[in-house]
């Protein structure tokens, strides 16, 4: 049933059995998987039905890293949170990404990619889109990039090419999807306009009492209930156990300081490669591959291990060159014409431009962009800015992402050199890294991705880490995490896929304890 | 068969010029003459800017050598084509790579191209 806190008197105490904060993607998963249970759950979501700019003001805060982080993009205060507004851009994790690495400090997740396997499988349905087509044998008969680059399909290849899925928008917009569900449900409460504002410790210290909420208006009431679930995203759980101090003067779950650290995203960086493609040339159809499927090259797994390198994807983009009517209309003709006139031939512009008229493209030339995983450090952290408050008095974020690091600067190059040479082995180009890369000034460029992981960072153990495998967090008994904050790396994939399977699986996990 | 005035001098023609262009358009390639042959036929990948400033992981004067040695050991240009391209398929395969003027170059490819600029 839906309710909004404007309809319950002030300081009145409400009671359940879950009380789940947040309900983008992460809480939302948690919450269906508790439909139709005996089990009385209270649904907290700080906005309304519908987005609203007063309560996306919530989102505010301040960078004081050397990277810039936009901390209202990506996040939406209403019934679905970011499912809103995300583009559904579906991979699952990889195994490589649940495995310690030698070379990354605070690798290695406590739990197997194994154990998400059936919840991949549970997310895909709700996202409808199909778990199987994820495997790699079809990669290249099904997408563009295997499409445009068929050389790479070799046996002893050094790339491999990484699936994306896109759910539609009936599918990824979770609010509009689950409505009736959960508007229709008899055991679970949404609770709108329900801002959480503090968690208060029992006086053992072993569990959470309460948590607060608070609307617009100055209303405040008490939540009384068995198990909590934050579910507000990687910016908003670490700001609400930091701000929970009156019991731990340093935060909940914060005795080693990981709660707001480890912070990861998945830096991009455009025009990093210019490749030069010298196998003969071919006409791609708009219709010979799936349009619901896109890719990314990367290195192999071993190759990445070997060079001591992380995750990354590989963008591959055609350069519009002087048989595309666009460039005598960009401008560009001015800017890069170097580049244009230097490489033109008469025969691929005649060929190009034949294809053009076929609806198809070809190209010889294309640019090449390098996203990448971050490795998980203390020295990318969010913190508490006693100088800002929001309207409820609680201190805004204070962002520090720093620089790239060597490791990750790193990745950049040596995924480029593993195209470069598989190019140079399939004999089909040659590979040129720009002048942006090589004078390092790609690396002062703002982040657009807005992927926010790691500020909850699961572990074996609390000195590693806030939760368990389990979600749980360490050294309270009823206190869980749900979302992308709880994620140890960070992959290069999207994150929304897995934080739907772990979510779905913490709700089994949250079914099995309520018995 | 009648052996026709005009096809006797053809023939002989043809018995006394062939050792001639032979010589010609087939180099045998001696240790004085090979690595001048050698850059002369073997085709640069890409092109280089700026080569004083760069260097091979190599030494310049080992793989300079080592190239004579491997002239000599096959002077016919598919034997050294064939030995080149496999050793620079090496190098990609074992990740032996070097950015130069931006371009990814296996270290055989680099050395060359350092080698071209400083015999030519």
């Amino acid at each position: 049933m839906f309710k909004d806190l404007q309809q319950f008197n002030s300081n009145q105490v409400l009671t359940a059995d879950v009380c789940i904060v947040g309900s983008g993607p992460a809480g939302m998963s948690v919450a269906k998987k508790l439909l139709g249970t005996k089990n009385k759950v209270l649904f907290l979501e700080s906005g309304g039905e519908e987005p609203s700019v007063e309560y996306n003001k919530l989102n505010k805060g301040k960078n004081s890293g050397s990277r810039f982080l936009s901390l209202d993009a990506s996040r939406m205060r209403c019934f679905g949170g970011a499912s809103r507004i995300w583009a559904g851009v579906c991979s699952p994790f990889d195994e490589e990404d649940f495995n310690s690495k030698s070379f990354v400090a605070l690798s290695g997740w406590p739990i197997a990619r194994k154990v998400l396997h059936d919840y991949y499988h549970e997310a895909a349905e709700m996202l409808g889109i199909s778990y199987e087509a994820f495997d790699n044998s079809d990669s290249f008969t099904n997408s563009l990039n295997g499409l445009s680059f068929p050389e790479f399909n070799r046996k002893d290849s050094l790339l491999t090419n990484t699936i994306y899925q896109h759910s539609d928008s009936t599918n990824r917009n979770f609010g509009k999807k689950y409505k009736k569900l959960f508007s229709d449900s008899k055991n679970i409460d949404v609770l709108f306009h329900a801002t959480v504002t503090k968690l208060n410790v029992a006086k053992n210290g072993k569990k959470i009492q309460s948590v607060q909420v608070e609307d617009l208006s100055g209303k405040k009431c008490t939540i009384n209930a068995t198990i909590y679930v934050l579910a507000s995203g990687a910016l908003e759980n670490p700001r609400l156990l930091l701000n929970s101090f009156d019991y731990f003067s340093y935060g909940i779950g914060n005795e080693n300081g990981f709660v707001g650290s480890c912070f990861m995203s998945h830096p991009g960086f455009s025009a990093v490669g210019e490749v030069f493609k010298t196998s003969k040339g071919f006409c791609i159809s708009n219709n010979s591959y799936s349009s619901n499927l896109t890719s990314q090259f990367s290195n192999s797994s071993s190759t990445n291990q070997s060079l001591q390198i992380l995750r990354h994807g590989l963008d591959m983009k055609y350069f519009r060159d002087l048989a595309n009517p666009s460039t005598y209309f960009s401008g560009r003709l001015l800017t890069e014409y170097e580049k244009l006139f230097k490489n033109f031939s008469l025969r691929e512009a005649i060929q190009k431009t034949s294809c053009r008229f076929k609806g198809e493209y070809s190209s010889n030339l294309w640019n090449v962009g390098v996203s990448i995983e971050q490795e998980p450090s203390k020295r990318n952290y969010l913190k508490l800015n006693n100088s800002s408050k929001d309207i409820f008095g609680v201190p805004t974020i204070d962002m520090f992402w720093s620089e790239i690091s060597n490791l990750e600067k790193k990745t950049v190059v040596e995924s480029l050199k593993g195209m470069g040479r598989e190019f140079a082995l399939s004999d089909s180009g040659r590979v040129r890294l720009t002048e942006a890369l090589l004078s390092e000034e790609i690396f002062q460029s703002e982040d657009s991705v807005n992927h926010h992981i790691g500020t909850t960072r699961m572990a074996k153990t609390s000195d590693k880490g806030v939760v368990d495998k389990n979600c749980k967090v360490f050294n309270l008994s009823n206190l869980y995490i749900a979302g992308s904050s709880v994620f140890p790396t960070s992959s290069i994939v999207n994150p929304t896929f897995t934080i739907i399977a772990l979510a779905l699986r913490l709700g089994d996990h949250l079914k099995s304890e309520l018995v | 068969m009648r052996l026709t005035r005009r096809k006797f001098i053809i023939g002989s023609l043809v018995v006394i010029a062939s050792p001639i262009i032979y010589k010609v358009t087939v180099p045998v390639i001696s240790k004085q003459t090979g690595l001048e042959l050698f850059f002369s036929n073997y085709k640069s990948p890409v092109t280089l800017n700026n080569l004083s400033k760069l260097s091979c992981s190599i030494d310049i004067e080992l793989f300079k050598a080592n190239l004579e040695q491997l002239l000599i050991k096959n002077p016919q240009e598919h034997q050294w084509k064939h030995e080149i391209i496999n050793i620079i398929h090496k190098d990609y395969q074992n990740a032996k790579v070097e950015i130069a003027d931006g371009w990814i170059l296996s270290e055989t490819e680099l050395c060359i191209e350092l080698l071209r600029a400083k015999n030519v």
